[in-house]
Formats: C-alpha cells, sequence, structure tokens
C-alpha cells in the first residue's frame, strides 16, 4: 500500500514538474517576441473555457494548448524584420525545428516540435503583417504522424489557415 | 604518424559526401514569393512509421522506406517571375554531388516545359545511403536531401508526403 502511495505521489510530482516546464518554454516564447517587438499579448476572450474543453474533449487529438496573440507588432521596425533570428532565440534550445514557411506578403510561420513523454509537443509561431500568434499544444504521435504526410499544409492546419499553398505533389 | 595522412586521406571521401547548402540560398528568400523549409529528423521519422499501417500497402511502403532514413530536408522557393533565382545557386549544390561517391540517376525527365529535375545518389558498400533531389522550374527550385539508406524501387512511395516531390526514376538506367 505505501509503494502504491509513493508512486502515486511519484507521478503526481512528475506531472506538476511537467506542466510548467512546457508552460516556461511558451512563456520564453511569449516573452522573446514581446521583448524584440515591444508589443504585449492581447487577452482571448473564453479561452480558459477553450483550453478546459481541450483537455477535456480532445478535438483532433489535441491534449493540451496554449495560445497567445499579438497586434501592432511592428515589422517594418529596424532590427525586425529577422524574424528567423528572433524566433531562433526566442525558442528553448531543446525544441527541435520542423517547418518555415515565409512569403514575401509578410506572412511567416515557424512550427518546431518536441517529444514529451507518449506525446509529441508543437510549438508554432506565425505572423501575418502586423499580427502574430503563438501557439503550443500537446498531440499523440498517431495525429502527428498523419499530419506530417504533408508538413507544409501542417503549417495550413496550425499557422495560417487562410493561406493557400502549392501543390507539394508535384509530378516531375 | 605515418599513418595520418593516410587515415585523413581516408577521411577525406566520407567528409566528401555530405552536402551543404550554400548559404546563398537563404538570400532567395528575400526574392522568393514563398519559401518552404521541412527538417524532419531521425527520431521523427522513426515515430512517424510506427503509426503507418502496415495493413495498407501504400503506407506499408512509405513505413519500409523512412524507417531506414536520419533525415528529411526540404528546402523550397517559389518566385513571381522566371529566372529570378541564379544557376550559379544551383551549380553550387551540384558540384558537391561528384563521383565516386554520387551518382546521377535521373538527368531531366520533363514532363511539362521547362520542368527539370536531377536525382543524385549516394552509394556507401554497394548501398543507397543517400539521395538528392534539384528541381528547378523557371519560378520555383527544390532542393530535397534525403540521408539514410534508401530502396530506390520504394521511393515513388515517398513521392507527394513529407514535401518530397514525385521523381519518376527510369528503371535500370543510369543517366551521366
Amino acid at each position: 500500500m505505501r509503494a502504491r502511495i509513493a508512486v502515486g505521489f511519484a507521478a503526481l510530482a512528475l506531472a506538476v514538474a511537467a506542466a510548467p516546464a512546457g508552460d516556461r518554454d511558451f512563456d520564453a516564447v511569449v516573452k522573446g517576441i514581446e521583448s524584440h517587438y515591444g508589443v504585449k499579448r492581447t487577452s482571448v476572450p473564453m479561452f480558459g473555457m477553450v483550453k478546459l474543453i481541450v483537455k477535456v474533449a480532445r478535438p483532433s487529438g489535441v491534449r493540451q494548448l496554449d495560445m497567445a496573440l499579438f497586434e501592432n507588432v511592428p515589422r517594418d521596425a529596424p532590427d525586425a524584420d529577422d524574424l528567423d533570428l528572433v524566433i531562433e532565440r526566442a525558442v528553448p534550445e531543446r525544441w527541435r525545428p520542423m517547418v518555415r514557411v515565409r512569403s514575401r506578403d509578410g506572412e511567416s510561420s515557424y512550427i518546431y516540435y518536441r517529444e514529451d513523454g507518449r506525446n509529441i509537443r508543437l510549438m508554432v509561431v506565425s505572423f501575418d503583417g502586423d499580427e502574430g500568434s503563438a501557439v503550443e499544444l500537446s498531440v499523440p504521435p498517431d495525429k502527428l504522424a498523419e499530419w506530417l504526410r504533408d508538413p507544409a499544409d501542417l503549417n495550413g492546419r496550425l499557422g495560417s489557415p487562410d493561406r493557400a499553398h502549392r501543390d507539394h505533389s508535384k509530378e516531375y | 604518424m605515418r599513418k595520418l595522412p593516410i587515415l585523413l586521406l581516408a577521411a577525406l571521401p566520407l567528409w566528401a559526401q555530405e552536402i551543404r547548402l550554400p548559404p546563398e540560398l537563404n538570400r532567395l528568400s528575400a526574392k522568393a514569393v514563398e519559401t518552404v523549409d521541412v527538417t524532419l529528423e531521425g527520431p521523427l521519422l522513426q515515430m512517424a512509421a510506427k503509426f503507418l499501417s502496415n495493413e495498407k500497402p501504400d503506407e506499408a511502403q512509405v513505413k519500409a522506406l523512412i524507417s531506414g532514413l536520419k533525415s528529411i530536408q526540404v528546402k523550397s522557393f517559389e518566385f513571381a517571375t522566371p529566372g529570378e533565382y541564379p544557376e550559379s545557386d544551383v551549380e553550387a549544390i551540384r558540384s558537391q554531388l561528384r563521383a565516386p561517391a554520387w551518382q546521377r540517376i535521373v538527368g531531366v525527365v520533363s514532363k511539362r516545359e521547362g520542368e527539370n529535375a536531377e536525382v543524385y545518389t549516394k552509394m556507401v558498400n554497394d548501398k543507397i545511403a543517400g539521395l538528392v533531389i534539384l528541381a528547378a522550374e523557371p519560378r520555383e527550385l527544390t532542393i530535397v536531401n534525403i540521408v539514410g539508406t534508401i530502396d530506390l524501387s520504394q521511393l515513388s512511395a515517398l513521392g507527394g508526403r513529407f514535401g518530397v516531390p514525385r521523381v519518376e526514376l527510369p528503371r535500370q538506367k543510369k543517366d551521366d
């Protein structure tokens, strides 16, 4: 009985320790963007409820979700155009780059990933003109395997839903 | 001590087999209408392989193919007008893909005018250990670098997945 209680406490301690680690990474990304561009994340109405729904209903297999939105991002400001560097600095080292899409009309998306026990965590940072978003989500590996069929489309699913991608299955 | 130069010489072909995408390519992002970079590393590919079905023939083929891969890197540029990228950028990659380590197995297979593709394979102990696809069109440039053991007969299954374009390989044909 004591062993079970000990294991239970250990599991609880691990879960508690793991959750803030994920949050800290997300916070680091948000703070990196905020400090570089001198903006503050805007509040998302009802997001607490959205997080709860995600936790319970797991839509598309998503188990955990964090999101920050940015408005009036001064992308034309001096030293603000090197978004690659900003994101590279903001995303903690243990995250691996997976997809980067940049377009001349001001849309940019970055997807990083890291393994998290049985799940995969994705960090998606997108900018479109003077608006930006950072999303961290945890998905089961089978869902990611399904999404990986077209990694550039993954950007469309998670980053910029409105962007039209060219056909990557082109035949030569 | 005398063995050192021999060891260095022996190591040279291995070093020469690794291709480096020229830094100039990154500058193309400024000209391109859209730039896509996809990097799929070994652990992620192996994880994806676990969840591909053995029952479905197409997924089973992809599963078998990616289980031997260490990485897939795709870099793709789309331009507004033809001729916006210099041939020297493509040549900088092509110049690294030389015999004996690399063999060009497809020269140009063009189904539509102006769409050219080259496929190079790296041979190690009579097995394909790497593959590079250079697909150059007037308004598009795509470079695919696949590292790992590859079965060419299964390569077509990879086309259209993981950002890799479909490339038609000739059967038992070496064009160089």
